[in-house]
């Protein structure tokens, strides 16, 4: 059950089986799906020798009848369409259509009416729809990855899509390991359910034929991202995740290219287990070991630059001209290396990274609210400490103690705005909104079960080998826990009557929000120390703490910039807010509108029909009588609230239902927020007022804010 | 829109609003807007206009306005810009000022958000919620049991 030789015994079939001189034809995706499996000389081997995009193609016209073209391609529609024309003129001698997942009925009818000239000699299935970066991890790539953040009533249709595509990786996955899994989720999350019922319904219903296989010792969990945001936040160093951390890892490909002084085939590099021997032995190291290992083989690879200095003979002659394509090799693989640790050592000397790190992994692992406090504090005010690890470090302390101390988080919040320019004001909330203690199942910090408890406190005793690397993501639990067979079914239930008798021995985790290298890791480690049960990781991209912080950034942004999906306010600011507009004009306008809209929905059946009709009689009532103001975000409007005094603030709550809760919305910015406005007056329980504090003073301060001071420097959070 | 800007070493780009009206503005003037600020970041070809999505090309202009006087800082006093804002919002109606204020918050211009929103929270200032109602054509949607409900859930800020 391993992925990388899954998706190569696919590529094998498309292009051994076919004799000849051949080009290869991929879309965006497949290019990376093939790229990691298949380097650039085992396809020339193979005699491949043309890689052309499909949406490029179609430019040119020359044709090359003595070339045979192997698509390979997502059964997307656009892809139809680029076939569609390359058919109607076809360039290549021969074509063979590979699609990378399940084609629908109408798709494989297009393909059908299209091959006038029969030049589509087969078309079949090969269920390679994933980027199979390591042998037991897999990524989709998919590129707009916030929206599992969104609600789901904001952008239906986007995150239909996005749905879609993660059940069409994970069915893939599935057909590639020719298994049927049992299917469980994580309860609390909305995205992680319904991805699970989406392809439970298509591998036990629309397609149950094709995936009628063994099944009953294989389970697929799907989990969510917001349950361990603490992993995707903290520095690595271990050497894969590292690279992908500080530089950045795509297709398993690094770009070099900022670092200036790159010679020009150092540019780009690959970092493959299945290509490089020696990744594939130190991907999982410690930076230091790394240091070491390298010199080794630099050593090595001297003896071997020293012995080949030493020609004198025919006979050595005729052996280094052997040795040489195996010996530009290692050089080139020794200079990669070297320049990317020697890279690496840079960006940890300037950002402190050592530093910063060790608090960091305190606060991931230890307890101790006081001294984490102090210890963020400290580094905030260091000078030498870039904008994002400030902002990954008050994070991951808003993350751990969100609950104990609500005026020190907001100092800590202060601090940051005042010391990082870019940062985005509500970020962290936004975070705790998305990843706080109350969206969590499990135990993330290993503090609410005593056997947890227990286990922290031996590892305190016993010391730990290096303070770097001491968090384990959540996933190692959530693993241990699949392999005693003591996974939780009120936590993560079953789609559907299949259940699973006793432990499973293949198991897929899917992690809707994207895998880290760090649970990569833990994967590969876990499955060589564990026989009887493998893991595969999956998700639907890589994380290094910058892309999941823009992934954060993403979803905020568009959370906060409406509130109606777009369509709809689209339609709204042209039809209905037109300020030039008369109102008599605008009324014919809405008039008018509705019964174009009506006409065209009797075409529909009467059903949808109706529904529609109903949902508009109601818009139209609401649009009849229109009141800006409250039509206003909520956001906005508690923006305006924060001008006023408090008392006058509270009031607006009678003025309608919509209005009833705005004033809610309404936070301070002061260091101190009075205990009392937390507690009496928006109703939020805070410790510190539990703290002895006559009833008198309380009433005198209460009546002091709300007669004097106006809440003027108040912000929405 | 020819710009008045001094600086003549600023990049020009074009901003395009929900109707198809095009601006043509100073980078520093259109980085105001911290949501064009980051499209710029992502853009590779600034020569292409920059769509301003849910805004039209009236409110674009006045969006515009501001931002250049607030880009040119260096020429007016801080008492001076303050007058020029004041002057600014009281010249809109009631109507532009809910489009500017989607605008604001939309393209994440601070300090106009700040501006209009004080400008309506002088509105609703001093006024009993019925006068409010009266004013923004606000529906009172609230049973009266409804409405004493609220009204006894912080007592103390409806009393006289």
């Amino acid at each position: 059950m391993v992925l990388v030789t899954a998706v190569r015994d696919y590529i094998n079939r498309m292009i051994q089986d076919i004799s000849g001189m051949k080009v290869l034809i991929l879309d965006s995706s497949t290019v990376s799906i093939v790229s990691v499996v298949y380097s650039q000389s085992d396809l020339l081997k193979k005699e491949v020798f043309l890689v052309e995009l499909v949406d490029s193609i179609s430019m040119s016209k020359e044709p090359m009848s003595h070339l045979k073209a192997v698509y390979f391609l997502r059964p997307t529609s656009e892809n139809i369409q680029h076939l569609k024309r390359q058919l109607a003129s076809p360039r290549f001698g021969e074509c063979h259509l590979f699609f990378s997942n399940i084609l629908n009925d109408t798709q494989i009818h297009i393909l059908a009416d299209l091959d006038e000239h029969e030049a589509v000699l087969q078309v079949q299935e090969f269920y390679a729809d994933f980027v199979a970066g390591d042998p037991c991890h897999f990524s989709l790539n998919i590129s707009s990855n916030h929206l599992y953040m969104l609600p789901v009533a904001m952008d239906p249709s986007n995150l239909q899509h996005y749905c879609d595509r993660i059940v069409d990786g994970i069915s893939a996955v599935f057909l590639a390991l020719k298994r049927r899994p049992i299917i469980r989720y994580q309860r609390t999350s909305d995205i992680a359910k319904r991805i699970a019922q989406d392809t439970a319904k298509l591998m036990y219903q629309q397609e149950s034929g094709l995936f009628d296989f063994r099944r009953s010792e294989t389970l697929l969990l799907v989990l969510d991202r917001r349950e361990d945001a603490v992993t995707p936040l903290l520095n690595q160093w271990t050497y894969q995740a590292m690279v992908h951390e500080l530089i950045g890892i795509q297709d398993n490909k690094v770009d070099l290219r900022t670092f200036g002084k790159v010679p020009k085939d150092q540019q780009e590099v690959v970092l493959s287990s299945e290509q490089d021997s020696f990744f594939k032995a130190n991907m999982y190291e410690n930076f230091g070991d790394i240091g070491m290992n390298i010199k080794r083989m630099v050593d090595e690879f001297q003896q071997i630059a020293k012995s080949n200095q030493k020609i004198q003979t025919i006979e050595d002659m005729a052996k280094f001209v052997d040795n040489y394509p195996e010996y530009r090799r290692k050089q080139g693989n020794v200079s990669k290396h070297v320049t990317l640790v020697t890279e690496m050592s840079k960006i940890v000397e300037e950002r402190k990274l050592m530093l910063v790190s060790q608090t960091e992994q305190e606060l991931a692992c230890n307890g101790g609210q006081g001294a984490a406090f102090e210890a963020v504090t400290t580094l905030l005010n260091n000078e030498n400490v870039s904008d994002i690890d400030r902002l990954r470090l008050v994070m991951l302390y808003a993350l751990r103690y969100e609950k104990e101390s609500p005026v020190q988080l907001m100092q800590l919040f202060n601090k940051l705005a005042s010391k990082s320019a870019k940062y985005k004001p509500g970020l962290v909330q936004f975070l705790l909104k998305q990843a706080g203690v109350d969206k969590r199942t499990g135990d993330l910090f290993g503090n609410r079960d005593l056997l947890n408890i227990a286990r922290n406190m031996a590892r305190g005793l016993k010391g730990v080998e290096n303070v770097y690397t001491q968090h384990q993501p959540l996933l190692t639990q959530t693993m241990e826990s699949i392999s005693k067979g003591r996974l939780r079914d009120i936590d993560y239930p079953y789609v559907g009557n299949h259940f699973q008798p006793g432990r499973p021995q293949d198991v897929v985790i899917f992690i809707v929000g994207g895998t880290t290298y760090e649970e990569s890791r833990s994967v590969a480690l876990f499955n060589s120390t564990n026989s009887g049960i493998r893991f595969i990781l999956g998700g639907t991209t890589i994380l290094n703490s910058k892309r999941f912080l823009k992934d954060l950034e993403d979803a905020q942004r568009m959370i906060r910039s409406s509130i109606m999906s777009p369509v709809v306010s689209e339609l709204l600011v042209k039809c209905v807010y037109e300020p030039e507009q008369e109102p008599i004009n605008r009324a014919r306008t809405n008039l008018l509108f509705f019964i174009i809209f009506y006409w065209v929905l009797a075409f529909f059946g009467e059903l949808l029909a109706g529904k529609m009709a109903r949902m508009s009689k109601k818009q139209r009532r609401r649009m009849g009588m229109i009141d800006k103001l409250s039509s206003l975000p909520q956001k906005i409007l508690a923006r305006v609230l924060s001008f006023l005094p408090l008392k006058q603030a509270i009031r607006t709550s009678i003025l309608s239902k919509k209005w009833k809760n705005v004033w809610r919305g309404v936070m301070t910015r002061w260091e101190n927020p009075p205990p009392f406005l937390l507690e009496r007056v928006l109703h939020i329980p805070s410790l510190t007022v539990k703290e002895a504090r006559s009833k008198k003073t309380e009433m005198k301060q209460l009546q002091h804010f709300y007669q004097e001071k106006e809440t003027k420097q108040l912000i929405i959070i | 829109m020819a710009s008045t800007s001094t600086s003549t070493l600023s990049r020009k780009l074009i901003l395009k609003s929900s109707d198809g009206e095009k601006f043509e503005v100073d980078e520093n003037v259109a980085m105001q807007s911290q949501t064009i600020k980051h499209m710029i970041e992502d853009l590779d070809d600034i020569n292409s206009p920059i769509p301003v999505s849910i805004v039209t090309g009236t409110i674009l202009s006045k969006v515009i306005e501001y931002c250049k006087k607030h880009a040119t800082e260096d020429s007016d006093s801080d008492e001076q810009l303050k007058q020029w804002d004041k002057e600014y919002a009281n010249n809109m109606d009631l109507n532009t000022l809910y489009y500017l204020l989607l605008a604001a918050n939309y393209m994440e211009i601070k300090g106009l958000l700040e501006l209009i929103t004080q400008c309506v929270a002088d509105m609703i200032k001093g006024k009993s919620p019925e006068e409010i109602r009266a004013h923004f054509n606000i529906k009172n949607d609230f049973t009266p049991q409804e409405e004493a409900n609220i009204r006894n859930e912080n007592p103390w800020a409806f009393e006289n």
